[in-house]
């Protein structure tokens, strides 16, 4: 029984010394290089169970994965002599473990020296930048000319290189009050275009319609006066033909006519007393029928 | 020696077969049942056996409908597993990761009131200057954008790309979202383009995390609110209301027109009838007094003299009644209009010699 317990427990305690150190697992999202006295005896790219010479070999476990490296922001010149603020990141994996471990020792030190190439290269490339093209028309193709650039710098280290990005590009808060000030008189301008617009637009169409309601009017005089003038003249050709028949009769019925309308109670009239109207008054002889 | 048989295992691919390792251990408990023989041993094997059995009873698992579970062996991929009750090899030998892969999920970017993910959403605009060069003239707008994803690809998501959901996709929604509004003029952005900054900045993401392998699938980005900046709002709203005050200015002119228009129609149609009338009653006069001359002079031609004579006094009858009248003789007729002149200076017709 005793003997039975001794070696249970020697059994329990080699499996916790000897496993860890025979067996090493490497996962999905790892990479492992053997050591053993700083010399590099193995490498574990894939995953699964290894072995390993216990207490002799060492691991150093790297990550697999995409990593992230974010350059804080910085404030950059460009070419044009505008400030920016240039927040970039790049995304690269460990693509050889030994030579990211000879050159950069640990993932935290790579990680330092990787984002150090990655702002050094883009303040270089920004100084041959105009700030117009960096915010807008060429930042696919410069980011392509820093990635091509950086491409070796990361290959030294054993990284791979997938993307380099412009995440943000900022004015400096300096900058950012004379941008507002400009962005002021734009909407400022773009106020007064509109309403000046409508204002013409107004005024155009209150001119179009004076305009359309005096041709309206004019235009109704003109047909007025012609027709007035067509009553005028049927009536003159009216007359006339009835007048022909004996002009001298419509000269003296249409004066007495004409008589009657002017001579009022306000009319002195001296009439010679030989006149025919008192042919009978001066001369009552002829009273006897001649 | 120790180290040759070592090195022969030590190559690229895992050598250890973890079944022959599960069948070594039992075949030492069950020499130990056998060996030993007494109870107190037997206590310890059943208490092993049972911490066995519990071990492999935590392997048990279930997937619920729209998730997915990703197998490890030793840290190895395995398979995915579909929804339902399964066993796995539990830690340390296996790993299993259940996600919920069909879940929407959303990130949100510049949101205030509730927790900011973005310390800064403002973003520069590409608008163009005088000249109309892209990016001469950048305005600064604040864009607030939502983001819905699921996960298309597990052995990606959790195996490629470091933090694929948190910092990556943050990261690659910002500068999608950011290249696509510093490529445009800001009233694209604020207005009627909208739905292209959308589906551009998606097409940006989705190749982005497409490029970085993290399994995302870009189901909606959605800019949920796009303001002017603090400083600048008052200019914009004034733009919106000098819109509005244009469109007013507009509507009061076609009201003018509306007012205006037919009245000048109608008092056009009014000139026209009056002439129109004017000219019927001119015609009917002239016809009255034609035919009235007409049957006169009918009559008129039958007995000239008499007829003659008889108008011209019913005439005088009609005029002389009211109106003064001096009757003079031949001689001193020229005497008596002086006279006449000089007393009657009213006189309004003016009888002059």
């Amino acid at each position: 029984m005793k003997k039975f317990l001794i070696v249970l427990a020697l059994i329990i305690l080699a499996s916790f010394i000897f496993i860890p150190q025979v067996f090493y697992k490497v996962d999905e999202t790892n990479q492992a290089i053997v050591l053993r006295f700083g010399a590099v005896q193995a490498t574990s790219k894939n995953p699964g169970l290894y072995m390993k010479t216990p207490f002799i070999d060492q691991t150093v476990y790297f990550d697999k994965r995409l990593l992230i490296f974010d350059a804080p922001p910085e404030s950059i010149l460009t070419k044009d002599k505008k400030r920016l603020i240039v927040d970039v990141y790049a995304r690269a994996y460990i693509s050889d473990p030994v030579m990211f471990y000879k050159t950069l020792t640990s993932e935290t030190l790579g990680k330092a020296q990787a984002i150090d190439i990655l702002a050094s290269e883009l303040r270089r490339e920004f100084a041959s930048d105009n700030q117009g093209e960096i915010i807008t028309t060429k930042r696919d193709e410069i980011m392509q000319k820093v990635e091509s650039n950086m491409d070796s710098k990361y290959a030294t280290f054993g990284l791979t290189l997938i993307d380099v990005r412009i995440k943000r590009a900022d004015f400096p808060d300096e900058i950012q009050e004379s941008v507002y000030n400009r962005m002021r008189s734009e909407r400022k301008r773009k106020a007064d275009k509109e309403r000046a617009e409508g204002a013409k637009i107004d005024l155009q169409v209150r001119a179009d319609v004076d305009k359309t309601a005096a041709i309206l009017i004019a235009e109704a005089n003109r047909d007025a006066e012609k027709i007035k003038g067509e009553g005028d003249a049927e009536a003159i050709l009216i007359l006339a033909n009835a007048m022909e028949k004996d002009p001298e009769f419509y000269n003296f019925q249409r004066t007495l006519q004409a008589y009657k309308i002017f001579i009022d109670s306000k009319t002195t009239i001296v009439l010679p007393a030989e006149s025919e109207l008192f042919q009978f008054l001066e001369n009552p002889s002829i009273l006897t029928e001649k | 020696m120790v180290s040759t048989i070592f090195k022969m295992f030590r190559q690229e691919e895992p050598e250890v077969d973890f079944k022959k390792i599960i069948n070594g251990f039992n075949s030492i408990g069950s020499k130990f049942k056998f060996t030993g023989g007494k109870l107190g041993s037997l206590i310890i094997v059943l208490i092993l056996a049972g911490i066995a059995l519990i071990w492999v009873l935590s392997g048990v698992y279930t997937v619920q409908p729209g998730e997915q579970a990703a197998l490890k062996l030793f840290g190895k991929y395995q398979r995915v597993q579909e929804e339902g009750l399964h066993w796995f090899w539990p830690s340390p030998v296996g790993t299993t990761d259940i996600v919920r892969v069909n879940e929407v999920r959303r990130l949100q970017l510049g949101v205030r009131d509730s927790t900011a993910i973005l310390e800064e959403s403002l973003m520069i605009t590409g608008d163009p200057d005088e000249a109309g060069n892209l990016g001469q003239a950048p305005n600064i707008v604040d864009v607030q954008l939502l983001v819905q994803y699921n996960i298309k690809d597990i052995r990606s998501f959790l195996y490629k790309a470091v933090d694929p959901i948190g910092q990556t996709l943050k990261d690659a929604s910002e500068t999608a979202l950011r290249q696509v509004v510093g490529s445009r003029p800001i009233d694209d952005v604020l207005t009627d383009k909208k739905e292209g900054v959308q589906a551009e900045a998606k097409i940006i993401l989705q190749d982005l995390m497409d490029k970085y392998e993290t399994g995302v699938f870009i189901t909606e980005v959605k800019l949920l609110n796009v303001f002017a900046p603090e400083q600048v709002k008052d200019a914009f709203d004034d733009v919106v209301k000098a819109e509005e005050d244009k469109a007013a200015t507009i509507n009061l002119a076609d009201a003018y027109k509306e007012d205006i228009l037919p009245r000048a129609e109608g008092a056009a149609s009014q000139l026209l009838r009056e002439a129109e009338s004017y000219k019927a009653t001119k015609v009917a006069d002239a016809t009255g007094e034609a035919d009235r001359f007409n049957l006169v002079l009918e009559q008129y031609s039958k007995s000239k003299a008499v007829t003659r004579k008889r108008i011209y006094l019913e005439a005088m009858e009609e005029i002389l009644p009211g109106v003064t009248k001096f009757i003079i003789n031949n001689e001193e007729s020229s005497n008596m209009l002086q006279l006449l002149q000089l007393n009657n200076d009213s006189n309004p017709l003016g009888v002059t010699p």
